[in-house]
């Protein structure tokens, strides 16, 4: 159920040439489903950062109120400390879903730096980084991870940690290509011809390249990203309570389910929406970028 | 021949690579190896003598290279080290709860399978029509409900308030429907997705107009061409996708209180027991390798680009 | 005898309402060699999809269509099988696509046979790719398309086609993945084992060679008929005389002035990579003012030849002299012009940006306003005065591309232009723009080596070529007559 192997070599592959910013944007908000993933992200998005502005305080108890059913003080219901689901549901946002945004900021500047000095430095220092590179793609991800977090002990932190470590490796393999195919690129040849220096060129012609085609591929690994962290917190190996998290959350709701059921309601429901429009907009963003191949 | 030969001494690599970093990562960890095991083994507040002396049991206090060495000579011959929580060998563990996860894995894989040919079938016949439309949509569906909020769901409401089936998993195949559709749905979505894609691509390949042209029937084309055009992506992810009901086990067999080894690793995570930690690894990396291995060798043999390359 | 293909009145509309072909009619006789010609999407293709009964399911399609005597249009399933690879053959274009990557040559040349529940006689195969010179083709046919070259592999998708004797060939842009001089090969190979003929193509001149009879489409209508010489001769319909003046190509006149100081000067260079000699022992001075054009097949050597006199790679042996030749050369003084337009410009960066970055390289600095009249002053240069120098290079076409990417050259002020095929990827009205533009820079004092395979083309405006041939330069002179 984790880790289908979204990230992997098989599907993170270099985009077609015409994955400029601007073109890729308006192809995206040309397709329906795109349009729905956009704005469900932008409602979260919103809901994660301006709800809590006019909710309770997530981590506030009232040993009155334990597991109040959805009401119209607690919309959602409160769970066994009597703080208010709400709350701690859009409060949990900001972890779930910033930690899925760190792992996958992480990945990708990790793979860019990885794969360019690679790709432009070459020589042995390639081969290394190359074979280390090789070694982590041919291992399964979610496993490596497990025993990462089994070295660094449960928490936040240490999955953020452990799942960036071990997920960064197809990013990098496409950075070193993308980087390794732009010295042969042609505008890239006719500016050196025309003595553009090779710092200027880096920064200018291949950096930009590299990144963009990273950050299409991160992003298309998105939502594994947040199905894993919340699969790993609900098994407690992530954010630890009274840290709010949708997977925490689930597994301490899960406690008392039998009776005070509307306790898996917002995580759940954040979850899955949250999967979902990740799902709908990289679906959408792959066809854009990669017109060869259809979904 | 040759590229075979290469294939496999690439996984090769591979197994050594994985087998330095995880027996790194078993160095690393913090805390006294010693220690944990004489707790285990009911000492409370261990001496430096005792430690002293477990250390020397254990070797500790070799080279890493020697440990390396001794680790890996070990792990190779069935050895891998004794749980830090139990004082007990890794492998016996393993022993006892290794076939409640074959049978899980095995179940779901056999459920995966089948679904995600029925959807993706369905979907590749008729493209941008209802089943088509229906099958992608359930496909979503499967693939953004994460499996342990849905087997939370599953267990709570069928088995405890409908009555269906038994709450207490017991590892056998009478008790391995639930947990193994649950291990199952998201991967049947993934591949579903990507044998309709496969059989698209196959079914746009001009090379079947020529065909065509020279007089082929649709059911000629279908099974001469458009098939084998479309078998090996297919195989390929599920190859990688073996790794993701290996990597998944360990959370459905929490939740559903499967007694396997991956749930075993949970526990062993949560009490920094590492030599079970690293022992779970070691399998599930090796059962990976070797299936990607296994799928790659098949797929050039339908492909022979891929044995020329 | 029946006419091998009669259409009458065929008009075809695709489900989204486009009418790809309007009334067309045409009699192929037996014996008869037919071109179909016509810019892209005109309906050419669509006319070959339409007599093998192959367009795609709710078109609409009116008129008639007999093939071999026997109506196409709206027949069974069954009765368009037996005319497919029987009575009619079909030449696809590109062969590596029209080969089913899986299977053996082999099986793709015995295809039809099988299909039509027919085994191919004994020896037949190795024998008929032995007739389209491929020796050993008994062996050979067991391996696999990528195993192929594509001039090979096209004869063998020919042999496919008409082992049966088909008293109708259909080739639809056959040599269009082809060099020129395998074109004529392919071509020739095609009228010896067709019945008759109907060729699709873009290519004037091979239609000139390989034709008696011409049927010129424009926007799905026949605007002209008839035989091929007149047609191309003296065209009367406005889209012929546009096809047939894009195409022509006049031979230029020999040099009026003598060529200026040697800009660049190869003497006795060799290039190796691994076992392959690229090139060897070649000698060759390109001076001011004159525009040097190397011809040779695919793999001669010839880009290799081109790189090593621009100084963008090292000879094994000999040596080259750029400019005064004491080694410092300023930025600039070499620049390319590549086959690809639109690969040759960042398609991140506003054309603004890719036209000054060579002001910038040399040093000089810049206001963004005037780098932007540097860059409308640029493009003005190549004739693109009107273009927004805001876009990107994705919303041009392939053409104004191109001229861009030779603005940028002219940007960083050089001496010697290294233009490697630089008007492969264009149509042929784009094409003579490009040359044209080319040889106005040469005639302003720059030095230009071309690297083509398309000699007839570069005889219009190089002043000389020379022939690469397996690394050898074989031909260093004063421009022989251009063939049409």
């Amino acid at each position: 159920m984790t880790a289908l192997g979204i990230l992997t070599p098989a599907t993170v592959r270099e985009v077609a040439p015409q994955a400029v910013p601007r073109a890729v944007w308006r192809a995206l908000l040309r397709r329906p489903a795109a349009r729905i993933g956009l704005a469900l992200a932008l409602l979260l998005a919103l809901v994660t950062l301006l709800g809590p502005l006019f909710t309770a305080d997530p981590d506030l108890p009232d040993y009155a109120d334990q597991l109040a059913p959805p009401g119209p003080v607690h919309w959602l219901g409160t769970d066994q400390a009597g703080r208010d689901l709400l709350a701690r549901s859009i409060a949990a946002a900001r972890t779930s879903v910033g930690a899925a945004l760190l792992v996958m900021t992480l990945c990708a500047v990790v793979g860019v730096v990885v794969g360019t000095v690679s790709g432009a430095v070459g020589g042995r220092l390639d081969t290394v980084l190359t074979r280390f590179t090789d070694i982590l793609l041919g291992l399964p991800t979610v496993v490596l991870t497990l025993a990462v977090i089994g070295v660094l002990g449960p928490g936040f932190w240490n999955l953020v940690l452990a799942m960036s470590a071990t997920t960064w490796a197809p990013l990098a393999r496409l950075a070193r290509s993308v980087a390794r195919g732009s010295a042969q690129r042609p505008d890239v040849i006719a500016a050196r011809m025309a003595g553009v220096r090779p710092l200027r060129l880096a920064l200018g012609h291949v950096l930009p390249a590299t990144a963009s085609q990273v950050l299409v591929a991160a992003t298309l690994g998105l939502a594994e990203i947040v199905l894993l962290l919340g699969s790993l917190s609900f098994l407690g190996l992530g954010a630890q309570p009274p840290t709010a998290e949708w997977g925490n959350m689930l597994s301490t709701g899960r406690e008392t389910f039998a009776y005070a059921p509307w306790q898996l309601v917002g995580p759940g429901l954040g979850l899955i929406l949250s999967i979902t429009a990740a799902t709908l907009v990289s679906d959408a963003l792959r066809d854009v970028t990669d017109p060869g191949r259809r979904t | 021949m040759r590229a075979v030969l290469r294939r496999f001494g690439q996984a090769l690599v591979t197994l050594g690579g994985a087998s330095v970093l995880i027996f790194g990562m078993l160095a690393v960890t913090p805390g006294d190896p010693a220690r944990r095991v004489l707790e285990a083994r009911g000492v409370r507040e261990p001496t430096p003598p005792m430690v002293a002396a477990v250390r020397a049991e254990l070797r500790l206090d070799d080279p890493l290279v020697e440990r390396f060495a001794r680790w890996a000579g070990g792990a190779l011959t069935g050895d891998l080290g004794i749980s830090w929580r139990t004082g007990r060998p890794v492998v016996e563990e393993f022993a006892t709860r290794l076939p409640a996860t074959l049978r899980l894995t095995a179940a779901a894989l056999l459920i995966a399978v089948v679904l995600a040919l029925l959807l993706g079938a369905a979907a590749a016949a008729a493209p941008g029509r209802w089943p088509d439309l229906t099958s992608r949509g359930v496909a979503l569906g499967m693939l953004v409900v994460p499996g342990f909020v849905l087997g939370v769901l599953a267990l709570d409401v069928l088995v405890v308030r409908a009555g269906l089936g038994r709450v207490i998993a017991d590892g056998t195949w009478a008790t391995v429907f639930l947990p193994a559709v649950t291990l199952a749905l998201a991967s049947a979505a993934y591949w579903s997705r990507v044998l309709r894609t496969s059989l698209l691509e196959a079914q746009s390949a001009s090379h079947l107009r020529v065909s065509a042209a020279r007089g082929s029937s649709r059911w000629r084309r279908l099974r001469v061409h458009e098939l084998p055009n479309a078998v090996p992506p297919f195989l390929t992810v599920i190859g990688l996708g073996t790794a993701g009901l290996i990597g998944g086990a360990p959370v459905v067999e929490s939740v559903f209180t499967w007694p396997g080894i991956g749930r075993h690793t949970v526990e062993a995570i949560n009490a920094r027991d590492m030599p079970v930690v690293v022992g779970f690894t070691l399998v599930a990396v090796l059962a990976y390798v070797v299936t990607s291995l296994l799928v790659d060798l098949v797929c050039a043999t339908i492909d022979p680009r891929l044995r020329t390359r | 005898m029946t006419d091998p293909l009669v259409v009458d009145a065929l008009t075809v509309t695709y489900p989204d309402g486009h009418r790809a072909l309007d009334a067309v009619s045409l009699t192929v006789g037996a014996g008869e060699r037919w071109a179909v010609v016509g810019r892209s999407g005109s309906g050419k293709t669509t006319l070959v999809r339409a007599v093998l009964g192959l367009l795609p399911p709710r078109t609409r399609v009116t008129g008639s269509i007999r093939v071999g005597g026997q109506e196409v249009l709206g027949a069974p399933e069954a009765v368009l099988r037996a005319v497919r690879g029987l009575v009619a053959g079909y030449v696809p274009q590109d062969p590596y696509a029209a080969c089913d990557p899986l299977r053996t040559v082999g099986h793709h040349v015995t295809e039809a046979w099988a299909v039509h529940r027919r085994r191919p006689p004994d020896g037949a195969v190795s024998a008929a790719l032995d007739g389209v010179g491929i020796p050993d083709g008994g062996r050979r046919a067991l391996q696999h398309p990528h195993q192929w070259s594509g001039g090979m592999l096209q004869r063998a998708t020919l042999v496919a086609a008409t082992a049966h004797a088909p008293l109708l060939t259909l080739a639809d842009e056959p040599t269009s993945a082809l060099d020129a001089e395998l074109a004529d090969d392919v071509l020739d190979l095609v009228r010896r084992t067709c019945g008759a003929l109907l060729l699709i193509s873009h290519d004037l001149a091979l239609v000139a060679r390989h034709t008696d009879s011409t049927l010129v489409l424009a926007d799905g209508a026949a605007v002209e008929t008839g035989p091929a010489a007149r047609v191309l001769r003296s065209p009367t319909a406005p889209e012929t005389r546009e096809l047939v003046a894009a195409a022509t190509v006049v031979p230029r006149a020999a040099p009026a002035a003598a060529p200026g100081a040697p800009v660049a000067r190869a003497d006795g260079v060799s290039r190796r990579y691994g076992d392959v000699t690229a090139v060897e022992d070649a000698t060759l001075t390109v001076a001011a003012g004159e525009i040097v054009g190397i011809v040779g097949r695919s793999g001669s050597g010839k880009s290799t030849l081109a790189r090593l006199i621009g100084g963008m790679e090292r000879p094994d042996t000999g040596t080259v002299r750029l400019g005064a030749g004491d080694g410092r050369l300023r930025p600039g003084f070499v620049m390319p012009i590549f086959q690809d337009p639109v690969a040759s410009l960042d398609r991140r960066w506003a054309l603004w940006r890719t036209l000054t970055e060579p002001a910038l390289a040399r040093g000089e600095r810049h206001s963004r306003r005037a780098r932007r009249a540097l860059a409308t002053e640029a493009l003005e240069r190549v004739g693109l005065g009107d273009i927004d120098v805001d876009r990107l290079p994705g919303s041009l076409s392939v053409g104004q591309a191109q001229r861009v990417a030779v603005a940028r050259a002219l940007a960083a002020r050089p001496a010697l232009l290294i233009a490697d095929e630089p008007t492969a990827s264009l149509d042929v009205a784009s094409a003579a723009a490009i040359t044209a533009l080319l040889r106005e820079i040469a005639d302003a004092g720059a030095a230009l080596l071309v690297v083509s395979h398309d000699a007839p083309r570069l005889g219009g405006y190089a002043d000389r070529v020379v022939t690469m041939d397996a690394g050898h330069l074989t031909e260093d002179g004063a421009l022989r007559d251009a063939p049409v």
